[in-house]
């Protein structure tokens, strides 16, 4: 997983505030695109990079929490900061349940801000991190053929070479070859190792 | 005896020969000894006995003794017969007495015997004296000298022969031994190897030595001697014999000085006969120079001449350790020159060096550290003279006669050699150059051997015949083939007689070569005979003459052309004599004066002359004489009267002796009408320059002088129009001196490159003023290709330059103002869709690079925000199509993302024929306008609601409200400072982001500023500010603020705005936030209308004398009959989130401004809310 600069994207329509940040992000060395309006952002082209939104609760057209649902929908993962005006403790604990970063009110203490980027960069690169090495695995099953998932499965379910062949009506040889196969395929060191990748992928196995 | 005897036996002796006078003298003697012996016995007492034979015994015995046996026997007999005679008794008889007669026969046999020993006496005695004399005689042949030394090796006795001129005083080396005598030679050694040899009693042979004799010479003696042992075997000493070898040495160093000469001659003719190659040849001979002599150079310089300023080594030979001259040149020195000089008056050579006459010159001997020198001059014939020499720099040498003989024979085979190899050299380049010429030439010799028969060619005789050398065996029968058929007869006829003793064979035939190719030959040659006149040989030269042959029938037609031409002339020719007589005229002279030919014969050009007088023809004359070609203009005058205007060109030429004048008159009538037009035009041309400041020139490359310079660049520059033309300093002294080094070089890079150039500079006029002058240069050429003038025009530009400069100030001003302004404008050509021109400003707002290509249509069209894009291109169309102005608002995206918006003015620009050709129009950048205006949009909007919570006082809401605007500016500025803390304490500190930061800073804080000034003035219930306002501006203003809304909610905007509305008085902000009110209104009335359009339209109109009505209609549900009042109340609304004060808030300030607000039914779909205002009484502008 390489290191991509991380993008920081900032929607509020006080053009202002967005300059300030900019500026404000500039200083610590981020990268800022900033939009007025939250159709903007979803029209501009995003980078593939880890990041993570600061938006102001109050957007016209959409309110902020109702963006950040449409963020879900969109399956956009960034982690989302607000930042607000006004503020009141529903608004906030809302916007927190619905998995926010952070809730700050203007005006802010530009470190808090920093921090919770900082933050949310990090938890956003751990979540790429993730989604690439799930993604990995799944290409690793897909180069599996009917046979070896079979014998996958019923290789993370404790059975032995005997067994496998038994219940797949196979020669033990086969059996082995079939198991070296999806070994090697996996990238597997050991069995306890293929285990977990099925847990990852979600591969259950039949009992 | 008397005298006569004694005269006569004397006379007849001296005619004796010497054998008998000694014989006579010895019998003589012998007789007179006997004869005395008698006398003296006679006188003496008779003697008895053997006394009686005493003397006479004596006698025969002295006889004997000096005369030998005949002597002795002459005496014995006289003697006897004395005796006989007179002492034996009887006396006087020859009778004896028996007893005498023993005695007597004793005495008889003792005078035999004594005869006898005598005889063997006098027989040894003349055996020793031969001997003695043969002893002599080989000392004084074999040897030159005879010693003998003692036991001790004394000299005892020396022999010298008489050959010796120089021996030693006789004596004087006697008693000495040998080695105390001086001798120079031999060594110690060799003395003491010989007293050694001499110690053993041993025989030496050829002892040489060597001694000095009295002249300083040197004598050489070679001694061989033998033991000698007396009878007891005692060594008694040496004898032996001494050689004087001085000679012998003397020839033996002169044969050997000899074999060495001949032997290095030899080397030096093998060295010579070596090669061909000149430089070979000298370096060999050099080489064995070198080691003959030993020497530590040897070289040769050329050429040996004191005139010439510096010589060189030909060829050198050197040990490693003495470096020579490299080949460099050696300039001449006063003392070469000398040297050079010498050796060339001196026959042989000379020599430098210790022991000689002259000494190495100062440089030689520090240069290259020369000691002694030997050198001799060689003149080679054909060439100039070489200098040859040897330097010795290991030690100073004294050249020896030998050696310098030697020097001076191999300069002289060496000069013997360069003139053989100089004149072969001249030889080959003969034989070279005669090849050559006879390639040149064409010429080839051939030779015919009769009496073998055989032929020889040339290779140019082969090549003339296209034959090669090698085809040459069957000659004879080949040449006659060659020879083209019709002129076989000829040659073959040719060649017979002139074998036959007839003329020399000489003729002209065609060969056809091999290759078919025809020449001409000219073939001649001359026979050899022997003594009887019989043809032997033939040599000839043959030339191939068809060049020649050609050239002449090309010369032939060239003359008759020629012959043509002359007549055919549209000039005149006149040839005549020497007193100017006509001659002979052609066809166009009889022309143009109407005279035939016969009878120009003869005439004198006053004949026809009428402008020159007598005087000046004979000037003329004088002058052509002279060998001038004399150019003049005269008159002439036909037969018929008429004159006409010529221009004559003569000139002299012998021809046989005699003078003739050859003159060419050419009727310059049309010449002198064009001349006289020419003079029209300068003239038009002098005046138009000056109308229009231009000068014109003509620069003399190479002079650096004006050939021609117009009299506006006269004036211009200052000059003298009749004055000298100026030279290209003087134009520059009037340049400015900061001009002057850019003229220059543009000039010259005008000739160099043969380029047209222009120039502009500046001029000081001697009035002090400057003028501004551009120049335009062109660079003519000759036929060879190279500049030689520039010719060019000068104009005075001042004026224009001023006004340049005056219109650029305007053009700075305007992009100035433009900049400050925000303002761009440009000019779009609709041909090529391409914008000609945008003003900087303009650029800069599109983001187009000012210095680039202007933009395309498609390009701004590109920058245009999609979603405003097709109003602006309908817009534009509109321009195009209906020949109005339009403008437009829009956004552009720049490159760098940034949103601008832009306000566009167009207006279209007509062609003649009334086609929109152009648009040109202004944009301004109104994005901060824009900004300002939804600032005070918002700003409105919070004025209403909060001029709602002035009545309703819901203070938390107002709070609320106002907490949340002021929040946005605060938290900008809280959040800018920290970004700015950030900027300053970075590393290194960014001042530029900091000081922009802190300006957003003071921006945000004077928005807050702002904002809580218009709460404040709001909740003082502050009187309207009443001012003159449009309506119509009012309404597009509120139209711009809804434009964000408009666009979202899809609502179609019309506006039908009176033009001629006149202005009301009032609040501006009040009136915009009513207006802005009715529209949000309608727009949220439409925001659920499906199936048909929504449409605003807003609508002024002058609805009286005193009114001005603004009408908001949309296409909404529309309000019902019922409610139409209503909707006016406080906290009406039908909106589910909105808070109603809008209208009633409305309608108290329409009404506070004497107007009224109402609302009723549109046709067919939503509502109209209508105002009014009143019309301000005075409308001043």
């Amino acid at each position: 997983m390489s290191e991509h600069a991380a993008v920081v994207f900032v929607i509020d329509d006080d053009p202002s505030m967005l300059r300030s940040l900019a500026s404000l992000l500039r200083s610590v060395g981020l990268e800022a695109r900033v939009f007025s309006s939250a159709p903007e952002f979803m029209r501009a082209q995003r980078p593939d990079s880890p990041g993570c939104l600061v938006l102001d609760v109050r957007l016209p057209g959409m309110s902020g929490l109702a963006f950040q649902q449409e963020l879900a929908k969109a399956g956009i993962a960034l982690p989302v900061i607000f930042i607000t005006g006004h503020g009141d403790v529903p608004m906030s604990v809302r916007a927190m349940k619905a998995g926010a970063v952070e809730f700050l009110t203007k005006p802010f203490d530009d470190q808090l801000l920093l921090d919770a980027i900082h933050g949310a960069i990090e938890r956003d690169r751990e979540r790429r991190r993730t989604a690439a090495q799930l993604a990995e695995l799944q290409a690793r099953f897909r180069t599996l053929t009917e046979r070896e998932r079979e014998v996958f499965k019923l290789v993370i379910a404790g059975r032995l070479n005997k067994q496998i062949a038994d219940d797949l009506s196979l020669s033990v040889v086969t059996v082995k070859v079939h198991r070296a196969h999806v070994m090697r395929k996996m990238l597997a060191k050991s069995v306890v190792d293929l285990v977990r990748m099925a847990d990852q992928l979600g591969v259950s196995h039949p009992s | 005896m008397n005298r006569q005897t004694v005269e006569t036996l004397g006379a007849v002796g001296m005619n004796l020969p010497p054998k008998r006078r000694h014989a006579l003298g010895r019998y003589g003697l012998a007789m007179a000894f006997a004869i005395v012996a008698l006398l003296i016995r006679s006188a003496l007492p008779v003697p008895e006995g053997t006394a009686i034979y005493q003397l006479p015994i004596v006698a025969v015995v002295l006889s004997g003794w000096y005369g030998g046996r005949g002597p002795a026997l002459v005496a014995s007999a006289i003697c006897a017969t004395g005796i006989l005679y007179r002492f034996i008794p009887p006396a006087h008889t020859f009778e004896m007495t028996p007893d005498y007669a023993l005695g007597f026969f004793i005495f008889i046999a003792l005078c035999l015997l004594l005869s006898e020993f005598s005889a063997g006496r006098r027989h040894a005695e003349q055996e020793l004296r031969a001997s003695e004399a043969r002893f002599r005689a080989l000392v004084q042949f074999s040897f030159d000298v005879y010693w003998e030394t003692d036991a001790q090796h004394r000299f005892t006795r020396q022999e010298f022969s008489e050959r010796l001129t120089d021996a030693p005083a006789p004596g004087s080396e006697i008693g000495k031994t040998r080695w105390e005598i001086p001798y120079v030679e031999p060594d110690e050694e060799a003395w003491r190897k010989h007293r050694a040899t001499m110690d053993a009693h041993l025989p030496f042979r050829d002892f040489e030595l060597a001694r000095r004799t009295a002249d300083g010479g040197i004598r050489y003696v070679s001694v061989s001697g033998i033991p000698v042992f007396d009878e007891t075997g005692r060594f008694a000493g040496y004898r032996g014999v001494g050689r004087h070898i001085t000679d012998r040495k003397r020839a033996e160093a002169e044969h050997r000085a000899h074999i060495w000469f001949l032997e290095s001659m030899d080397r030096i003719n093998r060295a010579m006969q070596g090669t061909n190659d000149l430089e070979r040849m000298m370096g060999d001979v050099l080489d064995a120079v070198l080691e003959i002599f030993a020497s530590d150079r040897a070289w040769i310089l050329y050429p040996c001449d004191p005139n010439a300023p510096s010589w060189r080594a030909v060829m050198e030979r050197i040990r490693p350790e003495f470096p020579g001259t490299r080949g460099c040149d050696l300039p001449l020195t006063v003392d070469f020159a000398e040297v050079a000089r010498a050796a060339l008056d001196s026959e042989g050579a000379l020599l430098a060096g210790p022991g000689h006459g002259r000494q190495v010159e100062p440089e030689l001997a520090e240069h290259f550290g020369v000691r002694s020198k030997m050198l001799m001059a060689l003149r080679p014939k054909g060439d100039r003279p070489y200098l040859f020499g040897l330097h010795q720099c290991s030690r100073p040498r004294t050249w020896t006669k030998d050696e310098q003989r030697l020097f001076e024979e191999i300069g002289h085979r060496v000069t013997d050699g360069l003139a053989s190899l100089i004149a072969f050299r001249s030889l080959q380049e003969s034989e070279r150059k005669l090849e050559a010429a006879q390639r040149i030439a064409h010429v080839g010799w051939w030779e015919r051997d009769f009496v073998t028969g055989r032929v020889s060619l040339s290779d140019e005789a082969c090549s003339i015949f296209g034959v090669q050398p090698l085809d040459l065996p069957h000659w004879q029968d080949r040449w006659l083939n060659l020879i083209h058929p019709e002129d076989r007869e000829k040659t073959a006829a040719a060649s017979e007689t002139a074998l036959r003793g007839g003329p020399r064979y000489d003729v002209e035939y065609r060969v056809v070569r091999p290759d078919g190719t025809v020449r001409v030959v000219h073939s001649q040659g001359d026979v050899t005979g022997d003594e009887s006149g019989r043809p032997v040989r033939q040599f000839g030269v043959m030339q191939d003459i068809t060049e020649l042959r050609r050239a002449e029938g090309e010369l032939r037609a060239s003359e008759a052309r020629f012959r043509t031409f002359v007549d055919r002339a549209t000039d005149a020719f006149f040839l005549l004599d020497d007193k100017a007589r006509v001659v002979d005229v052609n066809r166009q002279a009889c022309e143009s004066l109407g005279f035939t030919r016969e009878e120009l014969i003869g005439m004198h050009p006053r004949d026809f002359d009428v402008a020159l007088d007598e005087a000046s023809i004979e000037r003329l004359v004088g002058r052509a004489r002279a060998g001038e070609t004399i150019t003049f203009e005269t008159r002439h005058r036909r037969k018929d009267g008429t004159t006409f205007p010529v221009e004559i060109r003569a000139s002299m030429f012998p021809k046989d002796g005699k003078l003739l004048n050859l003159a060419l008159v050419r009727d310059i009538t049309e010449r002198k009408l064009a001349e006289e037009s020419l003079r029209q035009s300068e003239a038009y041309l002098t005046e138009a320059q000056r109308l229009s400041h231009t000068g014109s020139w003509a620069l003399d490359v190479a002079t650096n002088r004006y050939l021609y310079t117009s009299m506006e660049f006269d004036r211009i520059f200052g000059f003298d129009a009749q004055g000298e033309a100026p030279t290209r300093d003087a134009v520059m002294k009037r340049m400015h001196p900061d001009d002057r080094i850019s003229w220059t070089r543009i000039l010259e890079k005008s000739v160099r490159e043969k380029l047209d150039t222009t120039s502009e500079y500046r001029i000081l006029l001697a009035d002090g003023s400057v003028r501004h002058i551009r120049t335009i240069r062109h660079p003519v050429v000759n036929s060879a290709g190279e500049v030689v003038k520039l010719v060019g025009t000068s104009i005075d530009i001042t004026e224009r330059k001023l006004a340049e400069e005056s219109l650029r100030q305007s053009e700075a001003y305007l992009t100035e103002a433009q900049r400050l302004s925000h303002t761009g404008s440009w000019a779009l050509d609709l041909t090529s869709n391409r914008y000609v021109y945008t003003s900087e400003e303009s650029d800069r707002i599109f983001g187009f690079d000012p210095r680039g290509e202007k933009p395309s249509r498609e390009a701004v069209s590109q920058r245009i925000h999609p979603e405003d894009r097709s109003n602006w291109k309908r817009n534009l169309e509109k321009s195009l199509r209906e020949n109005v102005d339009t403008f437009d608002e829009y956004r552009i995206v720049l490159p760098d993302g940034d949103v601008r918006h832009i306000h566009t003015i167009r207006h279209p620009v007509m062609n003649s024929a009334g086609q929109v050709v152009k648009l040109v129009g202004t944009s301004i950048d109104v994005t901060e306008r824009k900004r300002a205006e939804q600032e005070r949009e918002r700003l409105l909007r919070l004025e209403a609601e909060l001029a709602h919570a002035n009545r309703v006082n819901t203070l938390g809401e107002l709070t609320a409200s106002i907490a949340h605007e002021v929040n946005q500016p605060l938290g900008a500025m809280v959040t800018s400072a920290a970004a700015c803390a950030r900027w300053l304490t970075a590393e290194p500190p960014n001042m530029e982001e900091a000081r922009s930061v802190l300006e957003h800073i003071v921006a945000d804080g004077k928005r807050a500023g702002e904002i809580i000034g218009r709460v404040r003035a709001l909740t003082k219930r502050q009187m309207p500010r009443m001012e003159l306002l449009d309506v119509n501006v009012k309404v597009r203003q509120v139209v711009e603020l809804a434009d964000d809304e408009l666009r979202s909610r899809d609502v179609v905007l019309r506006t039908e705005l009176d033009a001629m509305l006149p202005g009301v008085y009032g609040d501006r902000v009040q009136l915009q936030q009513v207006v802005l009110n009715l529209v949000m209104n309608a727009i949220e009335a439409m925001a659920g209308v499906v199936g048909r359009p929504r449409e605003l339209t807003i609508v002024t109109t002058r609805s009286s004398a005193s009114e001005v009505v603004v009408e908001v209609r949309d296409s909404g549900p529309g309000v019902a009959q019922d409610r139409v009042e209503r909707i006016f109340e406080s906290f009406y609304t039908t909106k589910p989130e909105g808070i109603g004060i809008g209208l009633s808030i409305s309608r108290s300030i329409v009404e506070a401004h004497g107007g009224r607000l109402w609302a009723s039914s549109n046709q067919p779909h939503g509502a109209v809310f209508r105002l009014s205002l009143p019309i301000a009484q005075e409308s001043t502008a």
